[in-house]
């Protein structure tokens, strides 16, 4: 599978979010998208699922125009998991979960195939011993987990990811980059907006790195979270290194006299 | 692992056994109500004697008094208590309804306005119609106004915003009304009623009625997909133009035709799905089968009770409702204080 955006202008009441964005995503890789506040990150990620109208440009999933599939195929080849983990009813953990397979039902009936789905997903996410919670009394990272949960439980090809692991603890911050990490190795494409810059130089194969709505740079992590580009973007100064041959990186100090 | 499978089968089990339960009491008090009246009867001759096309006194107040007022009360709660449960899983809030929200005040409006001009003789089906475009106007307006806010606020000022807005113009009506028997006329007409309809008005509702409920029913589902918000049911297969579509229409055709017939009936859409809604696991899709059938079940059960009540005239059944169903909607308001906060 291959998603592929081309010269995206984005545009909402006058005010331009995306400035002629090119992007390629390619299956077998996690690709971070990082950026600061206002960037235009969601932005991005809501018009490669789909779901935003851009002004001007073209999005293809493997050649075929975005536009010209149908919803529900769509639905079964992206899966989208917004930042806010929104749930109206106070529906039990499993009965969320189980609204991932929304695209592969025809009734409200899931038989034993898609159970192993919602099943996979809710180990996968560590939720095990929340399925019968009801969604509404969780904690906000348990609310994140169940939602990535239901994201995972579609089984897609590809997953777009808007800030999953920003409410949660290290030790699942590390656990849910891992498991991206495996998903896409195992041949999903995986994006997924971060603002953990140690864990996106850790995880992520590949980084995109966005400001005021124009792509600043694009590669490997080490080469995208330089000092330049950490200085110019975020207005920082951060410490590097390495640990056993891996790259590491820790933002330290606002960056005196530069930018705001 | 079996026991989540267990578990999730029981969803499936609940909300039919839930059905059938609700399907069993509706079949009881429709015994009842075809029992209940003035006149003791022979239910089982009359009912046969119909059927044999033999005149008899039972007969004839069964198929012109009776049966009527009770299937009109099955098909109009059935029609409540689904568009209740339906508004309420498009806009996510449980404080959606008919009533509250002004639709039944403004399908009143149309039927008033329908009255007013005499044009129910010249063209029967004219009252319904006058009905469903009054509901229309409000769930068009409603949708627009909470489009992208599914606050409480938001929500209950629209709705108050369009029930003035009708009542307004209803007042308009009834003080330019041609002579004071027309305005008394559409004066009780507004409190809701079942009694002395016949089986005209049955016939005359069945086909907007049943497009309503087979629109919002299509699009089930998707309400369960919606739960998680407007991005994630999109991107979940969801067509969510559709979706509003096919429930604006569907609530504007079900309750317009009912509130046409029956006058003003508030608080069945209310009362109802919020009662049965943890019965299927607050899920917005399963909870439009129970609904209806709940809806069906309360109004029949109102519909006897102003029978048996020993008043010298008739309670209205309308007024009965909103005798019952607004303090309870001020106690739902009162539970989700904290949410108005925020």
């Amino acid at each position: 599978m291959s998603l592929v955006a081309s010269n995206i202008n984005v545009s909402l009441s006058g005010k331009r979010i995306l400035k002629d964005i090119s992007v390629e995503f390619q299956s077998g890789k996690l690709i971070g998208l990082v950026g600061p506040n206002g960037a235009g990150k969601s932005t991005l990620i809501r018009v490669l699922a789909g779901l935003q109208m851009v002004t001007s440009g073209e999005i293809h999933l493997d050649k075929q125009p975005l536009q010209s599939l149908e919803r529900l195929d769509l639905a079964k080849k992206i899966t989208y998991l917004p930042q806010t983990g929104e749930c109206h009813w106070p529906m039990t953990v499993e009965r969320v979960v189980m609204l991932g397979r929304h695209p592969h039902i025809d009734n409200h009936r899931l038989d034993s195939v898609n159970m192993q789905a919602v099943e996979q997903a809710i180990k996968d996410a560590d939720i095990e011993h929340l399925v019968s919670r009801a969604v509404n009394e969780l904690s906000g990272g348990e609310r994140a987990r169940v939602m990535l949960a239901r994201a995972l439980a579609t089984q897609s090809d590809i997953l777009l990811a808007d800030e999953p692991i920003a409410s949660l603890d290290p030790r699942h911050q590390i656990e849910v980059m891992a498991l991206l990490q495996a998903l896409a190795h195992k041949g999903k494409s995986v994006i997924v907006v971060l603002h953990e810059l140690h864990l996106a130089m850790r995880y992520c194969d590949n980084l995109v790195l966005i400001d005021t709505g124009e792509k600043i740079s694009e590669g490997a992590p080490h080469d995208v979270l330089t000092p330049e580009n950490l200085h110019d973007v975020y207005g920082i100064d951060a410490i590097f290194g390495d640990h056993q041959g891996d790259h590491w990186v820790l933002p330290w100090e606002i960056k005196k006299g530069k930018k705001n | 692992m079996k026991s989540q499978n267990l578990d999730h089968l029981s969803d499936d089990y609940r909300e039919r056994y839930l059905a059938l339960f609700l399907l069993v009491v509706v079949f009881l008090l429709f015994a009842l109500s075809l029992n209940t009246g003035n006149i003791s009867l022979n239910i089982i001759g009359g009912l046969s004697d119909i059927l044999n096309g033999n005149y008899s006194i039972d007969s004839l107040i069964i198929y012109e008094i009776r049966l009527p007022r009770t299937l009109l009360a099955i098909i109009i709660g059935a029609s409540l208590g689904l568009s209740g449960a339906a508004l309420q899983g498009m806009v996510r809030n449980p404080l959606a309804e008919p009533g509250v929200i002004g639709v039944s005040s403004s399908a009143a409006l149309g039927a008033v306005i329908v009255f007013y001009f005499g044009l129910r003789t010249a063209f029967p089906l004219a009252l319904p119609l006058g009905g469903i475009i009054g509901a229309l106007v409000a769930v068009v307006f409603l949708y627009a106004l909470t489009a992208n806010n599914n606050s409480m606020l938001t929500l209950i000022l629209a709705g108050v915003a369009v029930s003035s807005l009708a009542a307004a113009l209803t007042a308009l009506a009834l003080n330019l009304a041609p002579n004071p028997y027309a305005s008394l006329e559409i004066f009780f007409w507004l409190m809701g009623s079942l009694s002395d309809r016949s089986f005209t008005h049955v016939w005359l509702i069945i086909p907007p009625t049943f497009l309503g409920w087979w629109l919002i029913l299509s699009v089930r589902r998707d309400l369960d997909a919606l739960s998680l918000g407007e991005d994630t049911a999109q991107s979940l297969g969801v067509q969510i133009q559709r979706l509003n579509k096919r429930i604006i229409l569907g609530v504007a055709l079900s309750v317009g035709a009912a509130v046409s017939v029956s006058g003003g009936i508030g608080f069945v859409g209310l009362v109802v799905p919020h009662i049965l809604r943890p019965f299927v696991g607050y899920q917005p899709g399963r909870l439009l089968i129970s609904s209806a059938l709940g809806g069906a079940l309360l109004l029949l059960a109102a519909d006897i009770v102003v029978r048996l009540l020993p008043t010298q005239q008739e309670l209205k059944i309308g007024v009965l409702t909103a005798l019952l169903g607004a303090p309870f909607f001020l106690h739902l308001i009162l539970k989700s204080k904290r949410e108005w906060a925020s």
